[in-house]
């Protein structure tokens, strides 16, 4: 079974402390041995330094204890045995501080030492940890492109063990058609004129080839360098599947624009008749009812070619066909002109159709300006009840001016607000909703504005009125 | 009395041709339909047989395109007069037939009073 743990504890030897013990003991020794029978108290005492140092190394501030005892046992067998007069015994005294000292010492410097040594295993091996257990394969490069130390990532990664990497290559794992590539990236990368990371592909032990992200870092002050690689091959499948999708969605709808294109065109030649003919009726027809049918036919036909013309300008918007002529005007005559075009619709319905507009010259297209007044007070009309109120303000805001048409019509749920200028989205496609709209009114107001460097939103309170606010930039810099 | 103007319907679809037709006969004190053409080829025939006036010009048609046999009617007779009346109707196509040597466009659907007024003013402007 593979051994999981990362640090390993040695167990501290026993010799040291039997041998510690016996110099301690042998000194004691000599201690009584020299008091006794020669009955004296100096000579032997540096023997004592030899156990103090070995304690020290070994043991280090212990050796204190080390020194108190063979001090005590110095003093002991020297009042015991010998009978020094009190000048000598503290001359001994001395010598047992002297002990101590020197036992601390050396202790002290030894714990320095050893800490030392403690941390720096400590943070190598943390950093260990960290290189052998990232989810990303990192490899050791040296000078001559040799693989020195690898990590378990890489092992998996490349289909070797870190015993059969020896005297590997790292280009030996860049597939062939990437070598050239990456060496020419690593020149520039070693100049730091290259960003850190790279891609290419990568040839495993197996031959799969997999797509992997570099990134390759100099080692400071070795010529040894760490490179990373992630491995990104499920993304470049899913990146690749989208690159399809979408080149296969844009086709699609390009097929559709054509058709819808084709499909307009062709709808409009039909309605030639029905206009051409209904104008040369009305000529020939001089009865009151036949006259009558005729405008009803000529109404419908125009609703339709509304219709078609909104969608064809839709399609023309889709297919970034649209450009504006900028010409300059003052926004309170194009307001006007468009509400006397309105006043008879308006009239039939009883509804109040007003305006507040200050004298102000904007740059826009004037012809884009009215349709978006137009499409926005039709739509006013449309879902206001009779004797209601459409008004149209606009506000001059030093840069810009923002326009606002409110009614008091039948509003819109809070939940279609946003909806309501997205293209084909109707708030109500029930059998009960309002007919003759296609909801590509607010569309068009919304990519018109938006060619002019708007911004278009509406407010509304179900059963009381909406607001639909547009803003237009009043100078075109740059166009 | 005005001499009435000749001119060359060429239009792929019979309604319309009839149509046409008969718009010019209401207004029969000024025009007479000279004759009809059915693709581009055809009208260019005509043209050089029949001289007319005015050609009124449909774009999309069999054989060769509106906008090929203005070129080559333009090409033969640079004084020509040629409208064009079509169900084609953004700017960048109008553009295209004007840039083709076209005179006029007209679009589908149009009245009788729309085509009266686009013919008299290219007319007009020919004087």
């Amino acid at each position: 079974m593979r051994d999981y743990r990362v640090i390993t504890e040695e167990d501290s030897l026993n010799y040291k402390f039997v041998i510690l013990v016996l110099l301690v003991l042998a000194c004691v020794a000599l201690s009584v041995y020299f008091s006794y029978y020669r009955s004296e108290a100096r000579v032997y005492t540096h023997v004592f330094y030899l156990p103090l140092i070995l304690a020290g190394v070994w043991y280090m501030k212990k050796a204190v204890y080390v020194a108190l005892f063979l001090g005590i046992t110095h003093i002991l067998t020297a009042v015991l045995f010998v009978h020094l007069p009190i000048e000598l015994l503290l001359e001994a005294m001395v010598r047992v501080g002297m002990f101590i000292a020197v036992a601390y010492a050396i202790g002290l410097v030894r714990e320095r030492f050893v800490r030392a040594q403690d941390n720096l295993q400590a943070a190598e091996e943390f950093y260990r940890v960290i290189f052998e257990y990232a989810l990303t394969a990192l490899c050791v490069i040296e000078r001559g492109g040799g693989i020195s130390l690898v990590n378990r990532e890489f092992e998996s990664l490349s289909g070797y063990k870190r015993e059969e990497l020896q005297g590997k290559k790292w280009l030996d794992f860049v597939a062939v058609e990437d070598r050239k590539k990456v060496m020419e990236y690593f020149k520039e990368r070693q100049k730091y004129l290259a960003p850190a990371c790279c891609a290419f592909k990568f040839r495993s032990r197996d031959g799969t080839i997999k797509y992997v992200n570099a990134c390759f870092e100099r080692i400071p002050a070795t010529k040894r360098c760490i490179a990373s690689l992630l491995d990104i091959t499920a993304l470049k499948e899913k990146e690749k599947e989208l690159r399809e999708t979408c080149e296969k969605l844009a086709e699609l709808d390009k097929m559709k624009r054509d058709f819808l294109n084709v499909a307009y065109h062709e709808m409009r030649s039909p309605l030639a008749p029905i206009v051409g003919y209904a104008s040369l009726l009305e000529r020939l027809i001089s009865d009151e009812r036949g006259r009558r049918y005729i405008v009803n036919i000529e109404r419908c036909a125009k609703e339709l070619e509304k219709m078609i013309n909104r969608m064809l300008e839709l399609a023309r918007i889709d297919g970034n066909k649209v450009e504006l002529t900028f010409c300059e005007f003052n926004i309170r005559d194009v307001v006007h002109e468009v509400i006397k075009s309105f006043e008879p619709e308006a009239g039939d319905k009883k509804l109040q159709l007003c305006s507040d507009v200050p004298d102000i010259m904007i740059q826009a297209d004037r012809p884009k300006v009215i349709a978006i007044f137009s499409n926005l007070i039709s739509n006013a009309i449309k879902y206001t009840p009779e004797g209601g109120r459409i008004e149209v303000m606009v506000e001059d805001r030093g840069k810009d001016i923002c326009a606002c048409v409110s009614d008091t019509g039948i509003g819109i749920p809070k939940e279609h607000l946003t909806k309501i200028f997205e293209r084909f989205y109707m708030v109500d496609t029930s059998l009960t909703r309002k007919s003759g709209s296609l909801g590509l009114g607010l569309s068009i107001v919304k990519e018109y504005v938006k060619l002019h460097g708007g911004v278009v939103w509406a407010t509304s309170e179900v059963g009381k009125g909406s607001k639909f606010y547009f803003t237009l930039p009043k100078e075109q810099k740059g166009r | 009395m005005v001499e009435k103007k000749r001119i060359l319907i060429v239009e792929d679809a019979a309604y319309m041709r009839e149509m046409l037709t008969e718009m010019f006969e209401v207004e029969g004190d000024r025009y007479e339909v000279a004759g009809y053409a059915v693709n581009g080829r055809e009208a260019v025939e005509k043209y050089k047989k029949l001289r007319p006036d005015l050609v009124t010009m449909d774009l999309v048609m069999e054989e060769m395109d509106g906008i090929q046999a203005i070129k080559e009617i333009k090409k033969y007779d640079p004084n020509a007069r040629i409208l064009v009346i079509t169900a084609l109707g953004t700017p960048e196509q109008e553009k295209m037939a004007l840039e083709a040597g076209a005179d006029g466009y007209l679009w589908k659907p149009f009245t009788i009073k729309n085509l009266a007024d686009v013919i008299e003013r290219l007319l007009r402007k020919e004087e």
